[in-house]
Order: structure tokens, then sequence, then C-alpha cells
């Protein structure tokens, strides 16, 4: 038998396989892309079909609390191109989920989305929510994201959060100016007796 | 995930010691000694420098204290650590020096390496270390290791921490069959009259801080136990209260243990000092970090300063979170395009493909991921 007789006997015995392998795909691709209508766009583009599914569970979940869902999908995005592990990044989304529902609770259902998110990062600090409606009594209309900026920027910088708080809110009574914030030393405000740390 | 900032702290403390009290109990060979010191007032002088450029840290901590008419005793620690984060786990690792003497006491020193692990977890922080080291007491070799395991949690103003501590010192002392004769030395069995020994000394302690907007209170109470010594409580309790942003008035009594590597004598004082404090955070000392200029309602240019770098990138909220070159302006500068509504916005930059990082001068926040993300206000 000559070698092209042998390759046609091969090519006839794995076209049954090869065209029940290429069914299979198609059939899997038409379930995903079922499963992925009304997914939004971005998590379908950034992330395998079925982790986009779960993340969006989770957006849709805010959207029908009535929450800003634009800070999720872009703390997933945020994960996704950190490298994050899916799982994690489902854990990140649903705290913050949460932390928002805790903010509007506090803030009131007029609030602005950025008050919202920097609200429910300070929440997630440990935070009362208390503090957020003290600080929302102080600034009126005024946007909560400055200071609550500041307040996170020093609990980043290794202050201690109740007397960065105090700060932030010293700065509130006294109405001050949004750059006043920015301009808080954290070094007055860590703890004294840093080889105790460890 | 490693700040980049550089932070230089320096302390500077001149407590008058009101009281103080050294003893030890030692025992060797069957014999008992008690020493004790005891004096009038006496002065201190500590200082605590830390370095923190880029992922390493250098800590250099030191005090002497002066006890009149009898001499004084000195401490110097200093760490080079290199810290980086593991997932959620924050790493440090590097080589430690401890020298110390005592006024009758000859000055010991010793080296060893640390590596410690801590993770926190909402409220909760979890963490552990270990350590192993040489020392040369008395002109004697002795190898160390340092184990510990810590959990704390924070309520509110309160920060609770159970910490397990132990220490294990390997030397070697005569053989107890072995006599000394005037005119020789005679061994029964065995080439050496030493032998190996192999101590443990452990330390359970509960530390209690309360970091109040006024004043902060800390308090180490702990009970030790080991081979060869009497188990007994120690304890320290500082108060700290602010009078200004660098100096602090601290209050402090403390009945510290012995250190066996060191072999320095537990002693026991009251003190009342103040602390001064200069630092550098970097924001105010630096010229402004990034500066923006919005064209339209939706397009803004913004120009980075990130000095050391031939390259830098930027994601962010305002770029969907997608790697953009930004373009290089020379010293240091670094401008890029964007369309973004005015608002708030989380962003990372990277120089010279570097690891993302909260961009200097800027407020920044924990990213939920381990990390730190800066906050733009575009």
């Amino acid at each position: 038998m000559s070698h092209r007789a042998l390759l046609l006997a091969a090519m006839l015995l794995a076209a049954p396989v090869l065209a029940a392998q290429d069914a299979s795909s198609l059939a899997g691709r038409s379930r995903d892309q079922t499963a992925l209508a009304g997914v939004d766009q971005r998590l379908v583009n950034r992330f395998p079909a079925s982790v986009a599914v779960r993340l969006d569970a989770l957006v849709d979940s805010a959207a029908s609390l009535g929450l800003p869902t634009e800070p999720l999908v872009l703390r997933a995005l945020e994960g996704g191109a950190k490298g994050v592990p899916a799982d994690r990044i489902q854990t990140s989304l649903s705290r913050l989920l949460g932390s928002l529902g805790r903010a509007r609770d506090a803030l009131g259902a007029n609030t602005s989305a950025s008050d919202l998110t920097t609200a429910a990062s300070a929440l997630q600090t440990g935070l009362e929510p208390t503090r957020l409606v003290e600080l929302r009594n102080l600034r009126g209309d005024r946007s909560l994201t400055v200071p609550l900026g500041a307040y996170l920027d020093l609990v980043a910088r290794g202050a201690v959060a109740e007397r960065a708080w105090q700060r932030v809110v010293d700065l509130a009574r006294r109405n001050s100016a949004d750059r006043e914030y920015e301009q808080i030393d954290a070094a007055g405000l860590v703890a004294r007796q840093p080889e105790d740390r460890r | 995930m490693i700040d980049g900032r550089a932070l230089l702290m320096l302390c500077i403390g001149t407590p008058m010691v009101l009281a103080a009290q050294q003893a030890s109990f030692t025992t060797g060979g069957g014999v008992a000694r008690v020493d004790q010191l005891t004096s009038g007032p006496i002065g201190t002088l500590a200082a605590d420098v830390r370095y923190n450029p880029g992922p390493l840290a250098f800590m250099l901590t030191g005090s002497t204290i002066n006890h009149q008419n009898l001499g004084s005793t000195n401490r110097v620690r200093s760490n080079l650590m290199l810290a980086g984060k593991l997932s959620d786990w924050s790493i440090n690792a590097g080589p430690v020096y401890e020298l110390a003497s005592g006024v009758r006491d000859p000055r010991r020193s010793a080296w060893s390496g640390d590596v410690g692990v801590d993770r926190r977890i909402g409220r909760f922080t979890i963490g552990a270390s270990a350590a192993e080291g040489i020392s040369r007491p008395d002109n004697q070799r002795l190898t160390f290791g340092r184990r510990s395991a810590r959990a704390g949690v924070t309520i509110g103003p309160v920060e609770v921490q159970g910490r397990y501590d132990l220490l294990i010192t390997r030397d070697s002392v005569l053989r107890d069959d072995v006599f000394f004769d005037p005119g020789e030395v005679t061994t029964l069995g065995g080439d050496s009259p030493f032998q190996s020994r192999t101590r443990h000394f452990e330390d359970l302690s509960l530390r209690l801080a309360v970091a109040t907007a006024g004043f902060d209170v800390r308090g180490t109470f702990a009970w030790r136990s080991g081979d060869d010594i009497v188990s007994q409580t120690w304890w320290r309790l500082e108060a700290a209260l602010p009078v200004s942003d660098a100096a602090t008035m601290v209050f402090a009594t403390a009945r510290q243990p012995a250190d066996p590597v060191l072999n320095q004598r537990g002693s026991r004082a009251m003190t009342l000092g103040l602390r001064l404090a200069f630092s550098e955070d970097g924001r105010e000392r630096l010229p402004a970090r990034i500066e923006v200029s919005r064209e339209s309602a939706t397009l803004v240019r913004v120009i980075f300063v990130l000095p050391g770098g031939d390259s830098a990138r930027v994601m962010g909220e305002m770029t969907g979170w997608r790697p953009v070159e930004l373009e290089p302006l020379g010293r240091g500068r670094f401008a890029g395009w964007f369309l973004a509504p005015g608002g708030t916005y989380r962003v990372n930059v990277s120089l010279d493909n570097g690891p993302w990082i909260a961009p200097p001068g800027m407020p920044r926040v924990e990213d939920g991921f381990g990390g730190l993300v800066g906050l733009i206000e575009l």
C-alpha cells in the first residue's frame, strides 16, 4: 500500500472523531454565548466565560438593590489586570457590594456613586457607619470623596485610624477647603511606639 | 505592591529614669549568685532611626542608661529587612545585629537571620517569625533560635494581641564527671570535658494597645518559663501623650526579663521622658507629583512626575484597567491623554516595567487585593 493510500485511510478513520469534536466545540460556544447574553461586555472581554458570568451575577445583585454597578465592574477589571485569581476577585466584589449597601444605608439613596464608593472603602477599613453620618452632617451637600479619601490615605500610610478620623472631622467642623485635607501630615498620627508593632 | 516612598523617622528620647534596679539570679555548677544594682536618679538616651527605600527597610535602635557612679548599660539593635507581599501575606526577611553591655558585664554581640510573615484579615491579624543566630558570650560559641507566633484583633481603638515566643539556646557546659587537679586535668570517658547543652525559654504574653485621638497606652504582660530558670512574670507599660506633631511625653514602667543570648540581667525601671520625632513623609517636601489639565468635559491630560525611570505605564479606572504607555517628557515627567469625565479615579503606575505601585505624592488606599492604589482627581 502506498503512502498516499495510508494517509487517505487515516483521514477516513479520523473524520468522524474530528467532526464530533467540532460539533461539540460549536455546541459549547453556543452555550457560552447564551450564558453571556446580558453580561457586561468588558467582563466578557477580560475573563473566561464562566468567571464573567459569576462576576456579573454580583453586578446584577447591585443593580437589583439600586446600587451603582460601575464600581463593581471596575474592581473586577482591576483584579483581572493585576492577575488576581478569580475566586479572590469574587470575594473582593462581594465585600464591596456589602459595603456599598451599608454606605447607602448610612448616607441615603441620593448619595453620588463617587461618595458611595469611597465610603464603602472606608467601611472596609473598620470605620463605623455612624461616622459617615457624622461627616455627612458636617459637610452638608458637599462631596465626601475628598475627606474620606484623605482618611483612607492616612490609614494606608500607617496612621492610627481613630486619630486620622479625628483630624478629618476637625477640618470638616472648621469647614476647611479640600486642599487642607490633602495637607494632613501622617507623621503626627502614627502610633508612638513603632517598635511594638510586631 | 510595594510602597516606594521614603520614610525617615528619627526618635530621640531623653527620659529621666526615676528609679532603676537590675537584678539577676543565676546558677552555675551548683553555685547560686544574686546580682543586684540599684541607683538613684540616672539618665538615658535612646534613638530609633528608620529608613524605607522601596522594599528595603533599615532600622537601628539603641539606648544607653547611665547609672550614677556605677557605669552604664548599652543596647543596640539593627535590622536590614527586605519586605514584600505574597498574596495577602506580608513577608519580611533579613539580618539582625544586636549588641549589649552592662555595668559589670562585658560587651556581647549576636548575629541572626530573621524571617517573618503577617496577614491582616479584616479586624484580625496573624503572624509568625523565626530566626537562627550565633553569639559568643564569654568566648564561648552559642547558637540560638527564636520562634514566634502571634494573633491579634482590633476593636475600635483597642488592639489586643496574644503572642508565644520560644528561645532555644545551644551551648556547652562542663561535664558532671570532670574534676580539676592543680597538677593535671583528668577527664573520665570521652575526649572533651564539655558536653553540649540545649535550653528552652518560653514567653507567653498578652499585648494591649489603645490608640485614641489624644494618647496611646500600650502594655505587655508576660509569663516566662524555661530550663534552669525560675518562672517569672515580666511586664512593660507605656503611656504616650503627644504634645505636638514632633514631641511626645512618655511615661513608662517595666520589669524586663533577662536576655539569655546577650547574657543581660533582667531589670526594672520607671521612666518619664520626652520623645522627639522627625519624619519625612515626602508629600510636603516634594514638588507636585501630578499635573492635570482638562481640555474638555471628557478629555483630560495628565502629567505624572515619576523620577528615576526611562519609561512609565499607567492603568486605572480611566483606562478600563488596561496598561497605557505614557509619553516621556524628560526629567522624570510622563504625560498621557485620557477620556475621563471629572471625578475620582483609582490608578496604578509602573516605572521601567516594574511592579504596579500607587503613584507617589497622591492619596492612596488599599486596593482590596493586598496592594495599594492611588486616588487621582481628574
